[in-house]
């Protein structure tokens, strides 16, 4: 897939490093902002930009949330989209995808089936975490899992609106997965309080800024800033 | 003839007044009305110097749902009609960084937040945050640091701080220094695709769930850069000195071995901490007064004092009140860090301390410019002649005329502001004092012949007034220092009688407190040159004005003998 031979993303740069990513409610071609689309889609996006500059060959697996959306679509010379049928072709409640948990599994390896087993699963949220755990097992590979929102803490802030079977499912997943990114330390606490999930295996990562707020393109008295050349 | 309200609104700039901004979907849970809430309160309290609130994020329709839940819907909408309150609706990265660009501060109140990223985007851009204390927001955010911490649904500490804002304008870019340091130090810390990748690689690796030697989480470290003499922050934590300091310098100032002095830390006043000294000599008071931001509202925009105040600038004027009859000589130590002084002195009591601090951020403070302080000691050293040392250090007098601080430099000054507001105004407020103007002038030119100062309180608080050996004495809660001794009185007065006392209320109180004719007089005219700024501050805001020209009228009258 056009990767460089020997680039950092190869790993030991013996063979390249194949990633395969779930993220079923959130889709990378939805802005944050919109909807319900939150803090997830940025990730991602930034996420895979990442794994392109980086030459990781890798294909996240998302749910079809409406026949507009392209079954597959090739995001970078090394990254891939693909959208999996899982219950209709239409917007659903991302609260609800944990009862196509069968269903799901079985689109997610027949996905990679065609795609070849990859290295590692990364799953983002805990119901793209449980098919994480569930596929990794199957087919004896690790998985690592990105939290996003941990039940426990939602529940602490009056959170009345998630499935029973989160916090449960939560607990298999994040004491499973080999590595756990955390947002933040708050988070990063969280699990280990909550969930009993061994330090060594947190890491808090925080999340990259957009260049617009690091160099932001109005000076302070808002008129446009000029590249001057030489210049960053 | 238009109103001030839309002559400032035509001519101004609308865009650079640094709005309070939210940014984010519009979901429920993110505590939008409770920011509208606490938004239209302040607005209520403050108006036109309260800044705009603008709302990044949502699609028409979310906006629509916002609105519908808001409280007090009548009173948004008609800050929607005067441009106060603006739905940016969804905006691109680079739309989001112009708008922080503006902001005087983001406000979040999210029900929980596991990041946040619009606060890591505000923090990186230098703007202080208020948010509930979440992902990012409780990893950064530090209470006067980079911004506060409020938790999710507690309505009146979100005013509170928000109002920190209002009240002191020079908060936000000294927050926001901290503020953009500690952003930029957390991304260097989490390094977050370096990181993901060195995972992806080890994981990989090792192809063993649960046995992966990941790389430790390193701490996010949280930068207080406390850039000390450049700007120093309220309550500056970082520079208050150790009991050991303390020590040492009670051990320069008595002459005695450090070892042999007993101290103990006194509750800390506004702007000070302290220590009680015993010694065979007497019981002492060691003060170590450290800088603060003078709490100047905004709309007071023709004030030209400074809103901050140096440490060193407030122990100069403290030992130069010492020096003055009736009080004890302060101690200074050689670095001018510390000053002690007996324990007879006035101070305030551990009641007024306590109240002091709940009412520190509601109360005005009064500084004394440096040409004040230089006229006082100037004249401090004409009494001193002949006399003991000075305490004080010595710096050059300059020869200019030191008037600029004087009442007479005040009347002129006030009488020119209003003659700007006239034009700007489209009414003529001068008018009130066309029958006075005269007969003030010739008392200002009598100020010579008037006690030059007194004791200045510090803060306009009833509950600080101090009698001293020889006669009334305004305290503060830390100090003594210089004041103006009419104005100083006026501003007590005008605030313990309210802001919508009447001219009769005022004269009886001017009366109970003001034992000869000169004194009421002198009171008077100043209590009238509050009044008229009051209003003068209230045509420029476009609010209604705390005091009526027939009152200043009166006042005036009173002043000049009239009445």
């Amino acid at each position: 897939m056009g990767q460089d031979e020997g680039a950092e993303g190869s790993g030991t740069g013996e063979s390249p490093l194949r990633l395969a990513l779930i993220s079923l409610h959130a889709d990378p071609s939805t802005p944050a902002g919109f909807g319900g689309g939150g803090g997830t889609h940025s990730y991602l996006r930034e996420l895979l930009s990442h794994l392109a500059t980086e030459g990781i060959e890798h294909l996240l697996l998302t749910r079809r949330a409406g026949p507009e959306l392209p079954e597959f679509e090739q995001t970078s010379p090394t990254g891939a989209v693909r959208r999996l049928k899982i219950g209709a072709l239409a917007p659903m409640d991302k609260r609800l995808l944990p009862r196509m948990h069968a269903e799901t599994l079985d689109r997610v390896g027949e996905a990679l089936s065609s795609w070849g087993a990859p290295d590692l699963v990364h799953s983002i949220y805990w119901n793209s975490g449980e098919a994480a755990m569930d596929y990794s097992r199957s087919i004896g590979i690790p998985f690592v899992h990105s939290v996003i929102s941990n039940g426990r803490r939602r529940e602490m802030s009056g959170y009345r609106d998630q499935p029973a079977e989160r916090i449960p499912t939560e607990f298999r997943v994040f004491n499973a997965a080999a590595a756990i990114f955390c947002v933040s330390t708050q988070e990063s606490d969280d699990l280990a309080a909550f969930y009993a999930v061994p330090a060594e295996r947190l890491l808090v990562v925080g999340r990259p800024v957009a260049r617009a707020y690091l160099h932001p393109a109005h000076d302070p008295a808002g008129q446009p800033r000029i590249r001057r050349p030489g210049l960053a | 003839m238009r109103s001030a309200a839309s002559w400032r609104r035509d001519t101004a700039h609308w865009w650079n007044e640094g709005p309070f901004l939210y940014v984010g979907r519009l979901d429920p849970s993110k505590g939008v009305p409770q920011i509208i809430s606490a938004w239209l309160r302040l607005k209520s309290r403050y108006g036109g110097a309260c800044p705009d609130l603008w709302l990044a994020g949502g699609t028409p329709g979310e906006i629509e749902a916002v609105r519908a839940r808001a409280p007090r819907p009548g009173s948004l909408e008609t800050q929607e009609r005067a441009g106060r309150v603006r739905w940016w609706g969804y905006l691109d990265e680079p739309g989001l960084s112009a708008l922080l660009l503006k902001a005087r501060a983001l406000i979040m109140h999210s029900a929980y937040e596991p990041g946040g990223r619009v606060v890591l985007e505000a923090l990186s851009q230098g703007v202080p945050v208020i948010a509930t204390p979440f992902g990012f927001a409780q990893d950064l955010v530090r209470d006067w640091v980079s911004g506060f911490l409020v938790p999710h649904g507690d309505l009146r500490s979100l005013v509170r701080r928000m109002e920190h804002f209002i009240r002191q304008p020079l908060l936000g870019p000294s927050l926001g220094l901290a503020a953009r340091h500690s952003a930029h130090r957390a991304l260097e810390s989490w390094d977050f695709y370096r990181t993901h990748g060195a995972i992806y690689r080890n994981v990989a690796q090792r192809a063993e769930p649960g046995h992966v030697a990941a790389p430790a989480a390193r701490d996010v470290v949280i930068v207080d850069p406390a850039p000390r003499g450049l700007v120093e922050r309220y309550p500056f934590p970082a520079a208050l000195p150790t009991l050991e300091q303390a020590r040492g310098a009670a051990s320069r100032l008595l002459g005695a071995t450090a070892d042999e002095i007993p101290i103990r830390p006194l509750p800390a006043a506004g702007g000070a901490v302290r220590w009680s000294v015993e010694t065979e000599a007497g019981q002492f008071r060691l003060t170590h007064l450290y800088s603060v931001y003078a709490e100047r509202p905004l709309w007071d925009r023709a004030s030209m004092g400074a809103y901050f105040e140096p440490g060193r600038e407030r122990r100069r004027r403290a030992a130069l009140a010492s020096a003055l009859p009736g009080f004890e000589s302060l101690r200074c130590d050689d670095g001018d860090e510390f000053h002690l002084a007996p324990e007879s002195s006035p101070v305030p009591d551990e009641r007024a301390l306590v109240e002091g601090a709940a009412a520190f951020e509601a109360l005005w403070r009064v500084s004394v410019p440096q040409e004040q302080t230089h006229l006082l000691r100037e004249r401090a050293e004409t009494w001193w002649s002949g006399r003991a040392a000075r305490p004080w250090r010595h710096d050059p007098i300059e020869a200019a005329d030191l008037r600029p601080a004087s009442l007479r430099a005040a009347w002129s000054e006030l009488v020119d502001k209003l003659a700007q507001r006239d034009i700007a105004a489209g009414a003529s407020i001068a008018a009130a004092f066309a029958d006075t103007a005269e007969a003030a002038e010739t008392l200002v030119a009598q100020e010579d012949r008037i006690a030059p100062f007194c004791f200045q309180h510090g803060a306009v608080r009833p509950g600080t007034v101090r009698v001293g050996r020889d006669g009334t004495r305004l305290s503060g809660g830390d100090c003594l220092t210089p004041g103006w001794w009419g104005r100083d009185l006026a501003q007590l007065l005008l605030y313990s009688t309210g802001p919508a006392a009447s001219p009769d209320r005022l004269e009886a109180a001017i009366g109970q407190y003001c034992l000869d004719p000169d004194c009421r007089r002198h009171v008077a005219l100043w209590i009238a040159i509050e009044m008229t700024e009051q209003i003068a501050r209230s045509v420029t805001v476009g609010a209604a004005p705390p005091a009526s020209a027939r009152g200043v009228e009166q006042l005036l009258a009173l002043s000049v003998g009239r009445i």
